[in-house]
Order: structure tokens, then C-alpha cells, then sequence
């Protein structure tokens, strides 16, 4: 497994993010996100649980 | 997370070099603001699928007072900072143009957003002096201290993560239903439903065009995350704490 899978593979097993729903040069630009910030994003992740069942993106977030 | 230590070397003094490296960095950098905005919607999907949405409804439109409250405010300071640092910093002039713009364009509608409030059955007076919460004065809170100790780019994180899910006109007629509140209530989220994209685009464009250096890039990055904490910390409290919506 590559450096990029394994990256992908961690974010996606976290419920950050679906291949299906990335292109191949997205999933390329992966690689270049820092392991650090990989943990982040899983912690971030693992504080808010498991997803509500709903519509996918729902609004409205907050706004400026 | 310590990716920006080492802030004082933020200001661009090379911005041939830095447009070249911007090419190369921006959509890198677009993808962990679009992360970010998963981990906020999964959030939101689990506010707005809450069975009490009726009494959650004013907590959040208060949270939002908030913020929006503080946003031109917190514009403004980015600009005041980047106007000051242009004469010697490409990335600052471009990102005093950029902001002087958007302010006009996000100008009053903390006004507009206090009507809607009002509109909903909440006294005017109780929401003006209603202060910020501690989630909130550290979301904003650490805005400024980036705009003031890193370098006024920071900002771009967070108006990247909070305008790249504007509302759509379709969920806020469903909340409307399920809440039961007047369609008055809804008239500043309706008006970004219909003006949010378009900023979004906007704002894409001009991150992909700054001479950011990798500095630069790491601090976006990391004010987006704390963004996207910041908020999904908002939702929580909101879920925690909301008192019945109406007596």
C-alpha cells in the first residue's frame, strides 16, 4: 500500500470522506496532506460520532 | 497541531517565487478546506436531524447573531492588518483588495439577521444584549490572534469553511415546515441561499490566484480545521443547552 493509499484509507475508515465521491487527482492531492493534519481531521471526526441518518450535506451551516 | 510555528517568517518577500509555488499548492490546499467543510456538515446533519428542531431553531439563530455579529468586525481587523503590511507584502495587498470588497458585500447583515430574529418572537433588546459565547469569542478570538501574530491570510480558512456550505433554498422551506416558525424568520438564510455560491466562487478564485508560500498555505489550513472545530463546537453547545422555543 502506498503512502497516499494508506492516508485515504485512514480517512476514509474514519467517516471523513467517500472514494466514490473523489476523483483520481483528488485522491493524488491526499498524499500531499500531512500526516498531522490526517489526525486532525480523524480527531475531529471521532468527536461528532456517528453520522445522523438524513440528506447527505444538509444546510444550512452558519453563515458570514 | 504545531504547523505554524515559525510565524514570523509569514510575510511574503518573494512573490515571483510564491505564484509559481501557488500553482502548484492552491488545490492541495482547497481539498483540507473541503475536509473541513465534511467534518461541519456531518455535524449539521446531525443538528438539523434532531427530532426537537423547534426548540433548537432560535438557539441557532441566536448562535448565528453571533457570529455574524462579529464577522465584519473581524474582516475589517484582517483588512486594517494586510493594508498596513501591502506596501511590503504582495500577499497582504491582494488581501486587502480581496476584503475590502467582501465587506461591503457581508455589510448590515447582522441588521437583517436581528429582524429575523424579532420576526421568530424574540425581543430585539434580548438578542442585542445577548454577548458572544465562549465557543464563539474562541472561534473568532483566535482569528485575531492570527490576523495580528501570523499574517491577516489566516482569515481565509475561516471564511472558506463557513461560506463553502451555504444554505439551500429547498432545506430552509423543510426547516420552516418543521418548525412552524414565519417565513420572516428565514429572510437573511433565504438571501444567502441565493448569494453564498457566488462569494464561494470568488473566494476560490482569489485563494488559487495569492502568492502563498507553504507558510501560508499551512496556516489557512490550520485556521480551517480550527474553523470546523469551532463551529461543530457551536452545534453541540446548542444541543446541550437550548431552552424551549416558545412559552
Amino acid at each position: 500500500m502506498t503512502d497516499a493509499q494508506a492516508k485515504l484509507k485512514k480517512l476514509e475508515d474514519a467517516g471523513i470522506l467517500e472514494r466514490k465521491h473523489f476523483s483520481p487527482e483528488e485522491m493524488a492531492l491526499i498524499d500531499k496532506i500531512d500526516d498531522d493534519e490526517i489526525a486532525v481531521l480523524i480527531r475531529l471526526r471521532q468527536k461528532l460520532g456517528p453520522t445522523a441518518e438524513g440528506k447527505n450535506h444538509i444546510r444550512p451551516n452558519f453563515i458570514v | 497541531m504545531n504547523r505554524v510555528a515559525g510565524l514570523s517568517g509569514l510575510q511574503s518577500s518573494q512573490p515571483d517565487n510564491d505564484e509559481q509555488h501557488s500553482a502548484s499548492l492552491g488545490s492541495v490546499l482547497w481539498l483540507k478546506i473541503e475536509l473541513s467543510q465534511r467534518l461541519l456538515n456531518i455535524a449539521a446533519q446531525q443538528f438539523w436531524s434532531a427530532g426537537d428542531i423547534a426548540r433548537l431553531f432560535p438557539s441557532f439563530l441566536l448562535e448565528l447573531y453571533s457570529l455574524v455579529s462579529c464577522s465584519v468586525p473581524l474582516m475589517s481587523a484582517a483588512y486594517q492588518r494586510a493594508s498596513e503590511l501591502a506596501p511590503t507584502d504582495l500577499l497582504a495587498a491582494k488581501i486587502a483588495a480581496y476584503l475590502g470588497e467582501h465587506i461591503k458585500e457581508e455589510a448590515h447583515h447582522d441588521e437583517w439577521l436581528l429582524d429575523d430574529l424579532v420576526a421568530s418572537g424574540l425581543e430585539r433588546s434580548k438578542v442585542t444584549n445577548r454577548w458572544p459565547s465562549a465557543t464563539v469569542a474562541s472561534l473568532v478570538g483566535s482569528q485575531y490572534c492570527w490576523i495580528h501574530h501570523a499574517h491577516p491570510a489566516a482569515i481565509f480558512g475561516y471564511l472558506a469553511v463557513i461560506e463553502g456550505n451555504p444554505p439551500l433554498a429547498e432545506h430552509l422551506d423543510e426547516i420552516q415546515l418543521r418548525t412552524g416558525f414565519p417565513r420572516e424568520t428565514f429572510r437573511c438564510l433565504h438571501q444567502h441561499a441565493a448569494d453564498d455560491i457566488e462569494h464561494l466562487k470568488e473566494l476560490r478564485i482569489t485563494v488559487a490566484s495569492l502568492p502563498l508560500s507553504p507558510q501560508h498555505e499551512s496556516l489557512i489550513a490550520t485556521s480551517a480545521y480550527a474553523t470546523a472545530d469551532g463551529l461543530i463546537r457551536i452545534f453541540e453547545d446548542m444541543k446541550a443547552t437550548a431552552k424551549p422555543a416558545r412559552s
